[in-house]
């Protein structure tokens, strides 16, 4: 047995050792021969590549013959894995800091004249480091669940340490061989291009991809843990609640990460819009519709024991739909403003694509008839413990409706994203889907959903009389309607942003119901006061309040979205020097273009720009001053327009420059007005706060896995 | 809580999941290599559209009127910034020099009109280059990019539009096909 | 090869980005060949009317943008023809279609509900319906299974942990439930 597995290692280890030497003799790609971080480097990544290989299969024996003993070795291999993997990432970075250009990807991407904040950033700027950062962020959320897992759920563990070391290998094989960013160069290089000047235009490029990456790379581990239960052939509630938790917290990030990446798109690139449904930020959006529907169906999942197989198939699609993400990313398949170039990872990728979902279909198929055995086992001891009956006015509708309605978002955003794929497949013709067509679709999908968000907390679970269900309507329904008044009173009267502003209050109201109505009842039960009683309800109701506080933070973003989009008031104007414009109230005064050079903290230029600077004031009274720029960046011929804006809680006013001819005495600005934007971003600290609310561990409870120091732990950086 | 037991094995699912499976592999794996950049060739084999513009001599030019007296046309959009058009200048100049009933135009696509005429100055002028300012002629055609030819030949018809650079070989083949046609 | 490459990416978005004010005199040049304008819309309309053509059609030079959202020079001019063929006449079918004739189908962001496409066009609706209707039908059904399929005594063995978690969770839902759910 031993023999075997030491044939297998050597076989594995071999075939990208021989990569490794590579086929030219110039030792191109050879991993073995450069410098001394090249060799570390190389020598780290094919560690991680050996300790997943092993764990892998370790973890496979340890479940299949319920070991202790080789589970414990698993998870020291596991430990191993994420341990050289982290420790390559920091590698890079000092390889990055310290301008080592006979290394591959800092040659690539380093540059002495790039900032020291930009150079640690360009980690993840082109299409190798993202690999080895995958494969960094993986190496973290293993070290997580393995620490998580510990000595309890040993039914599963080993088998969790399977499935995600079997993930792990993958990814270490890419960074060992095709993608391998620690490659030698010779000759060394004196300086390199530098990052992608895009990438350096902001300091959103140092967490949005981290936010993204945490939240995308995250979704091994709930994944991991589904294919152990249907592996194991069980299922418990005991299982459930880690399941879920573990999909929150990346759940939380990517939400995260993806109103960072809209916020960049506002900010950085002058169209004033932050969503335009391009194929990479669809790949990013599928995944959290499905695991948004995931979180609900687990609910009924736990109180009804029905919806398995579906609910087990959401959250191993979610995971899936992240690999397709990453592929749509790097293949170069796609026209993005996220395109890579093409490279070699996409066929290997997508040959890893293909065998996740296979396996996990399979999986699914022929393992969910044990999980059912089990359950029915579960229920007859319990006794039929739960609500009796089922009206359709319930919770459960509710939630069912939802998860019908998140399917047809993801349908309807991924075949919009691969129809043009499909068309020139079919018919060779080449056709765009784009912003009108999603839009279209995304309202009425998006209103019925929101509408559900605020029907689902009203209805109780199970049975419910109709005239009852009315009475908890009225209030949400009443205060949608004075929502409508007011805003049409201020001048939104556009039918479809009316609707959303009922849709909005609605939901708002249903929502505070929730949070204020059991409070009410313990004040007239337990005579307390409104503080004691409304503490004591949020404590100890912490997985309900935490949603309803994630539910506040979509709406946000849904408010935003309405108002901002529906009452945009965009105008370009030409301007002098001294000029002064009317708009939306607003004067604005050209004060005239200049060049400004700037340098990084040791005084090296590393961009220059062209500032127009407009002088900005409202009835007399001065706002400021607002400097829409042009950077110029060396490596590049085309400057990147950088917009400026001028925020309020009830609208941005948004300054992009169209054009700055010759001696910058005349400019043509662009103005765009959109009401209430800012709290689109403040959707994601809501979705931030809503998730550590609802994952905050309960001290009284004797929970056999999740001591308290865990959860926070588990999740590097805090879920903020 | 009642839940019963489902089939051994969840047919319908494998079935649809396969397919499912195997559709997306075969887009996806098929869809390597495309060309994701959109390059036009819709006006081929369209009748050409007429336009007014003004030469760098500030002489008016008429498609219509240079077609009418039995010239076919070349038109190539091009910049100073574009490199690939600087690469193919000189072809262009020598096919026009050889074929003086071909009449070829330039339009500058983009540019500032006296880094055109400094660079033609340096580089030769065998054919007029219009201004286009406003870049409608250029949306006219279609042009996304440059360097776009157009070989309309003396009935009216476009008969090719390149996307990129050409050289003699390419263009003498064009120019044959243009001085046989017929109005 | 590396010619086309090279063409493509100095093909992005390059140039002077002169700004052509759209005036009388463009206004007039404006046309789309063989196809006769109609009344001309009231000025203080072009400018909205141009917008929402421009929002459906695509910049040829940039990644999926919108040209009525890019500040390209190719879309800037091409927002500029659009405003000025809005202004002389044109309707937006015969705009959108003079711009598909010219660039190909690729050049609007929504396709044609025609042929393939219109699978597209019905296909959320479809998704959608089918989503209520599975839920409301599921629900249907739970509620015609009948309860008493279940054993009435619970078996000998004793409940293990996470039966006791479950247990004691559903008993603290049910009491929580009692008030005025």
């Amino acid at each position: 047995m031993k023999h075997r597995l030491f044939a297998v290692l050597l076989g594995v280890l071999t075939s990208p050792a021989a990569m490794a030497a590579g086929p030219h003799g110039d030792g191109g790609d050879a991993m073995f021969g450069g410098g001394p971080v090249s060799t570390l480097g190389g020598v780290l990544v094919l560690l991680s590549l050996l300790f997943a290989t092993v764990g892998c299969g370790l973890g496979f024996v340890a479940g299949y013959r319920r070991d202790p003993q080789l589970y414990r070795l698993a998870q020291s291999a596991a430990y191993g894995f994420s341990g050289a993997m982290i420790a390559a990432n920091f590698l890079m970075v000092y390889a990055l800091v310290s301008h080592d250009f006979s290394v591959r990807y800092v040659a690539e991407v380093g540059s002495r004249a790039t900032p020291l904040y930009f150079t640690i950033v360009s980690l993840w700027a082109s299409l190798n480091g993202s690999i080895l950062f995958w494969g960094g962020i993986l190496g973290v959320y293993t070290a997580g669940i393995t620490w998580h897992l510990g000595n309890s759920h040993r039914e599963y563990a080993p088998w969790v340490l399977h499935v995600q070391l079997g993930i792990a290998i993958f990814f270490a094989f890419l960074v060992a061989s095709i993608a391998n960013p620690f490659a030698p160069v010779s000759p060394v290089p004196l300086d390199g291009p530098g990052p992608n000047p895009l990438l350096q235009n902001h300091w959103l490029m140092a967490v949005h991809p981290p936010m993204l990456y945490l939240g995308y790379v995250g979704m091994s581990v709930p994944f991991s843990m589904i294919c152990a239960s249907l592996l194991a052939g069980r299922l418990e509630a005991g299982w459930m609640a880690p399941v879920r938790r573990w999909m929150l917290i990346p759940w939380a990030f990517l939400s995260v990460g993806i109103v960072l990446g809209g916020w960049w798109s506002y900010a950085v690139l002058g169209w004033g819009g932050a969503w335009a449904w391009d194929p990479v930020e669809n790949a990013s959006f599928h995944p959290w519709l499905t695991g948004t529907a995931f979180v609900h169906s687990a609910m009924v999942l736990e109180r009804r024991g029905r919806l398995r197989d579906w609910t087990l198939l959401l959250g191993m699609a979610t995971f899936l739909l992240t690999l397709v993400g990453t592929f749509m990313t790097r293949s170069g398949v796609f026209n993005s403003v996220h395109s890579f170039t093409q490279s070699d990872i996409g066929p290997v990728f997508l040959v890893f694509i293909g065998i996740t979902l296979t396996y996990s279909l399979l999986l699914l198929t022929f393992r969910a008839h044990k999980l059912d055995e089990a359950a029915l086992l579960t229920d007859q001891r319990l006794g039929a413990k739960a609500n009796k009956g089922m009206s359709l006015l319930s919770r459960e509708t509710a939630i069912l409706a939802q998860n019908g309605l998140f399917s047809a978002f993801t349908f309807t955003v991924l075949i919009g994203t691969l129809w043009p794929l499909i068309v020139e497949a079919v018919e060779g013709r080449r056709i765009s889907v784009g912003e009108p067509y999603f839009d279209k679709w995304a309202l009425p999908i998006g209103l019925a959903i929101v509408f559900m968000m605020g029907a689902g907390p009203m209805l109780p679970w199970g049975r419910q009389d109709a005239d009852k269900v009315m009475k908890r309507a009225i209030g949400p329904a009443v205060f949608g309607l004075v929502v409508v008044g007011v805003f049409a009173g201020f001048g939104f009267t556009g039918p479809i942003s009316l609707l959303t502003l009922f849709v909005v209050g609605f939901t708002f109201w249903s929502n505070a119901n929730e949070i204020f109505e059991p409070a009410r009842r313990r004040m007239a039960s337990h005579k307390e006061g409104a503080g004691t009683a409304l503490r004591k309800v949020l404590l100890r109701g912490r997985r309900r309040f935490g949603g309803h506080v994630a539910h506040y933070g979509v709406l946000m973003a849904v408010f935003a979205l309405a108002l901002s989009k529906g009452y945009r008031i965009e105008q370009d104007f030409p301007v002098e020097k001294g000029q002064t414009v009317q708009f939306q109230g607003f004067d604005v005064r050209f004060d005239g273009a200049e060049m400004r050079s700037d340098k990084d903290e040791t005084g090296r230029e590393y961009r220059t720009a062209l500032v127009s600077t407009f002088e900005l004031s409202k009835n007399g009274s001065s706002m400021g001053v607002r400097e829409p720029r042009m950077n110029f960046y060396k490596t590049q011929r085309e400057p990147i327009y950088t917009p400026d804006v001028y925020s309020r809680p009830w609208g941005d006013l948004y300054f992009s420059i169209i054009s700055v001819p010759g001696d910058g005495n005349s400019a043509v600005l662009r103005l765009i007005w959109q009401p209430f934007q800012v709290w689109m971003w403040l959707c994601a600290p809501m979705i931030a706060l809503g998730t550590l609310i609802a994952l905050w561990p309960e001290r009284r409870r004797q929970r056999s896995a999740a001591p308290s120091a865990e959860v926070t732990n588990a999740a590097p950086g805090g879920a903020k | 809580m009642s839940t019963s037991s489902g089939p051994k094995v969840r047919w319908p699912l494998l079935i649809v999941g396969l397919v499912v499976i195997g559709g997306m592999m075969a887009l996806l794996g098929g869809s390597f290599g495309r060309q994701v950049k959109e390059l036009s060739t819709e006006m081929e084999g369209k009748p050409y559209r007429n336009f007014t513009a003004v030469d760098f001599d500030g002489n008016e030019v008429a498609l219509d009127a240079v077609l009418a007296s039995g010239k076919p046309v070349v038109l190539n959009f091009w910049s100073t910034w574009c490199g690939p058009c600087k690469l193919e200048h000189d072809h262009f100049q020598r096919a026009a020099q050889l074929n003086p009933e071909v009449q070829f135009y330039g339009v500058l696509y983009q540019d500032k009109v006296p880094l055109a005429k400094r660079y033609l100055q340096q580089k030769g002028a065998a054919y007029p280059t219009l201004t286009d300012e406003s870049g409608a002629i250029a949306i006219t055609y279609g042009v996304g990019g440059v360097p776009e030819t157009f070989f309309i030949d003396r009935s009216g018809t476009i008969i090719h539009k390149e996307n990129g650079p050409m050289h003699m070989g390419m263009i003498a083949p064009l120019l044959e096909q243009l001085k046989a046609s017929t109005p | 090869m590396t010619a086309l490459l090279l063409m493509i990416v100095t093909a992005f978005g390059a140039g002077t980005r002169e700004y052509v004010p759209v005036d009388a005199e463009t206004i007039e040049r404006a046309e789309i060949p063989g196809v006769p304008p109609g009344p001309p819309p009231p000025a203080s309309q072009v400018d909205a009317i141009a917008h929402d053509i421009s929002d459906k059609l695509r910049c040829p030079v940039c990644q999926g943008l919108s040209v009525a959202d890019s500040n390209a020079s190719t879309a800037v001019n091409m927002a500029n023809h659009v405003r000025a063929l809005v202004a002389k006449g044109y309707t937006e079918e015969d705009i959108r279609e003079f711009f598909i004739t010219t660039y190909g189908e690729w050049i609007v962001l929504d396709p044609e509900p025609q042929g393939l496409d219109l699978l597209i066009w019905l296909g959320p609706g479809l998704a959608a319906g089918l989503g209520l209707a599975w839920a409301v039908g599921t629900v249907a059904q739970w509620r015609r299974e009948p309860d008493d399929e279940l054993p009435s005594e619970r078996g000998d063995a004793p409940l293990d942990r996470y039966e006791q978690q479950l247990l004691a969770q559903l008993d603290a839902e049910i009491e929580s439930d009692k008030g005025g759910h």
